[in-house]
């Protein structure tokens, strides 16, 4: 068993490994090239093993002509570490192992910066550049977020002066698109009519043209998923029309540095993406204006859809988001809030036992209510449609009632 | 164990009986047991240690009503295990023909459409949360055991044959295609693909943590993607407080249903009473079923 770092890791008798971690080291280097995919990093190297003359010269010189031949991605691979092993020993050097790191090279300044493989733009926290891995400048928008004092005194006033264990600023990266969506459909209404004293169904065809002017902000993450995602996107698309990003400073740039995730989706990625996600847009905009034409819509099928989509060429923008962990009542809950203006976005509210209590007694009230109402239509009417309508609209709202006694937390907007 | 030569380095590689693709330990070059060389084989970084993974893992789940507010201080991991699990991944342009209802109406149309797939390539990884795991291949760099080894993890090998995955990854294109036209509210949906290009075929090995914890003598497991902390599964302990006030409900909300039944027949209300009575019943088996569940299982994370 070894310790490497924090972890404990049983070798299984591997030699090769057991060198490593008890060998000497023999050269280190660090050499900067730019991979065959057009990317400016650094590539780390340790030797183990004896000390040898002009290992490290030429340890340089094999990773800058083996390195700059292969893509990013092939540095991490055991194979480049296995050349390097194989050209070293073609020198008559003898080394146990070879340890590589890879970490970008800012091209403005030259700092080594460590990211994630998934990262695709990145901005320097030490001279402030922003731009794309390969090296190409980027203008980056935002909003200065509003001081963590008021921040703090916001979430104060919605939980009631609620303990706050954590607030976290992250600048969360947009992809800010302004576009125009023309949609031609057709579309299959079903509707709700009244006729005498009856309501009757009726169906019908919905045939048009329109043209939408949107602003989206997509999100330049992998895993979009986070604490009010939702909320923070319509809070993004809100600001851009009323108070425009402004673009950011190199200073201002390495001030937000820390705080910025990472974009892990390019302009191009991004361009491809929105095409789908402005369909999506576009179907649901469809169906509401089908459905809006008729007060009593129940369902609309759309049957034939035909989107064009016009988008602009998009800018980056990063949004000041705060994720809050607050105490209270003994449980612990979160919240987030928009940096741009303070606005809430989503903030979970603990649900007290007697509030619990009141929800179970609430279903307890509409179950009853719903026997009634049984009871009393059917003495009313000899139609046994209804009171199967009525029962499962009751006994439903009653069982969702009581769901909500044991639902976690209230959720505020 | 049976032996194979490595096709790219000639080392002696190890495997068990039925496994179909191996990954040789000392250059990191997957191959077919016929001795193809796979093409792409890619794998996730280890971005997160254990530690942070668990720490995340418990301040999300102190915010569930049911999870016991002592958590933190009484969960202890009691063991981990780092597995590098095996997937193909397909990029397929698809141009598919589509027949469904809208409505009554017969609809018909053919659409183009590129689907990213990911399908497991290892039995074990069927009827596991694992089995339909979605990743994308951003990120996801050339293979190394030497750094597998460094983190602690195992590397599974593949023991399903090809052409039951790409059969496994025809299902999914198939169900993609039908779930995209069944948006528009068409139903009775059926699909048939006239034309597809695989643009891309990876074998991507993913580091995934599964983590056993212990709270008041029992045992729970979560599983995390150790790239990007994701919680692939979760199971959660309920707190004693919570059951019981729970099984409270359950048992307040049947005395209240027999009584307003009784009230019911008295009255002459049969009707009232059945369904009233259905009603109560409904609220106190949900509340029993939350009462006497002793852990909660989750599969939606966010960090």
């Amino acid at each position: 068993m070894y310790i490497v770092g924090n972890k404990f890791i049983n070798l299984n008798g591997n030699k090769n490994l057991v060198n490593v971690l008890e060998g000497k080291i023999a050269a280190q280097t660090t050499v900067s090239i730019s991979t065959r995919d057009g990317r400016i990093v650094y590539v780390s190297a340790t030797a183990y093993g004896a000390p040898q003359a002009n290992l490290t010269d030429t340890l340089t010189r094999i990773i800058g002509g083996v390195g700059s031949e292969l893509d990013y991605w092939q540095l991490y691979g055991d194979k480049f570490r296995l050349e390097i092993i194989k050209a070293l020993s073609s020198y008559g050097y003898k080394v146990e192992n070879v340890e590589i790191a890879v970490s970008y090279r800012c091209p403005n300044c030259g700092a080594s910066i460590e990211l994630n493989p998934e990262a695709v733009i990145y901005v320097c926290k030490y001279c402030g550049w922003s731009g794309d891995i390969f090296g190409k400048n980027l203008k980056i928008y935002t909003w200065p977020t509003l001081p963590r004092q008021t921040i703090e005194a916001l979430v104060k006033r919605s939980t009631g002066g609620a303990k706050i264990v954590e607030a976290d600023l992250k600048y969360v990266p947009y992809w800010l698109f302004e576009a125009s969506i023309i949609v031609n459909y057709t579309a299959r209404i079903v509707y709700r009519v009244k006729r005498g004293k009856k309501y009757v169904r009726r169906e019908t065809d919905v045939r048009e043209r329109f043209q939408k002017e949107i602003v989206y902000p997509l999100i330049a993450r992998l895993n979009a998923e986070f604490y009010g995602d939702l909320e923070m996107q319509g809070n993004v698309e809100y600001n851009f029309k009323k108070k425009p990003p402004k673009e950011v400073t190199s200073q201002e740039a390495r001030n937000i540095a820390s705080y910025v995730l990472s974009p892990e989706i390019s302009r191009d990625e991004a361009k491809e993406i929105i095409v789908d996600k402005l369909e999506d847009v576009g179907l649901n905009i469809a169906k509401e204006r089908a459905r809006s034409k008729f007060s009593g819509a129940e369902s609309v099928h759309v049957y034939y859809y035909e989107p064009e989509i016009k988008v602009s060429d998009p800018i980056l923008v990063m949004a000041p988001y705060w994720f809050i962990i607050y105490k209270s009542r003994g449980g612990i809950y979160s919240g987030a809030f928009s940096g741009i203006e303070g606005d809430l976005l989503k903030l979970e509210v603990p649900i007290t036992p007697a509030e619990r209590l009141v929800r179970l007694l609430g279903a307890w009230l509409v179950a009853a209510l719903t026997g009634l109402g049984i009871e009393f239509f059917l003495d009313t009417s000899s139609s046994s449609k209804e009171s199967i309508i009525i029962a499962v609209i009751g006994l439903g709202s009653a069982l969702a009632l009581a769901k909500s006694a044991f639902s976690e937390a209230k959720v505020r907007r | 164990m049976p032996i194979v030569k490595c096709p790219y380095c000639g080392a002696d590689v190890e495997y068990a009986l039925g496994e179909v693709i191996l990954t040789c330990p000392y250059c990191g070059t997957s191959f077919a047991i016929s001795g193809e060389e796979i093409e792409r084989h890619l794998m996730g970084r280890v971005n997160f240690s254990i530690n942070e993974i668990y720490s995340i893992f418990k301040s999300w789940a102190l915010r569930k009503p049911e999870t016991p507010n002592d958590l933190p201080l009484k969960a202890r991991i009691k063991n981990y295990q780092l597995n590098f699990y095996p997937y193909w991944v397909y990029r397929v342009n698809v141009t598919f023909a589509y027949e469904g209802y809208a409505r009554n109406i017969p609809v018909r149309g053919r659409e183009n459409e590129v689907f990213v797939i990911s399908i497991s390539a290892n039995k074990k990884m069927y009827s596991t949360p694992l089995q339909n795991y979605e990743f994308s291949l951003k990120g996801k760099v050339f293979f190394s055991s030497h750094y597998a080894r460094k983190t602690g993890g195992t590397i599974l090998n593949a023991d399903i044959l090809e052409k039951e995955i790409w059969n496994n990854a025809w299902g999914t294109i198939l169900n993609r295609a039908k779930a995209k036209i069944k948006t528009r509210g068409v139903t009775s949906v059926t699909v048939d693909i006239q034309n597809y290009n695989i643009e891309d075929k990876s074998f991507v090995h993913i580091p995934i943590y599964q983590a056993t914890y212990t709270y008041d003598g029992r045992e729970y497991l979560f599983l995390a993607d150790a790239s990007d902390a994701r919680m692939i599964y979760a199971e959660i302990p309920v707190g004693t407080g919570f059951r019981m006030l729970a099984l409270g409900g359950a048992a307040a909300s049947l005395v209240a249903g027999i009584i307003v039944s009784i009230i019911g027949i008295q009255a002459n209300l049969p009707v009232f009473a059945i369904t009233s009575f259905i009603g109560f019943l409904a609220i106190a088996a949900y509340s029993a079923y939350k009462g006497l569940i002793q852990r909660v299982v989750s599969k939606k994370f966010h960090v």
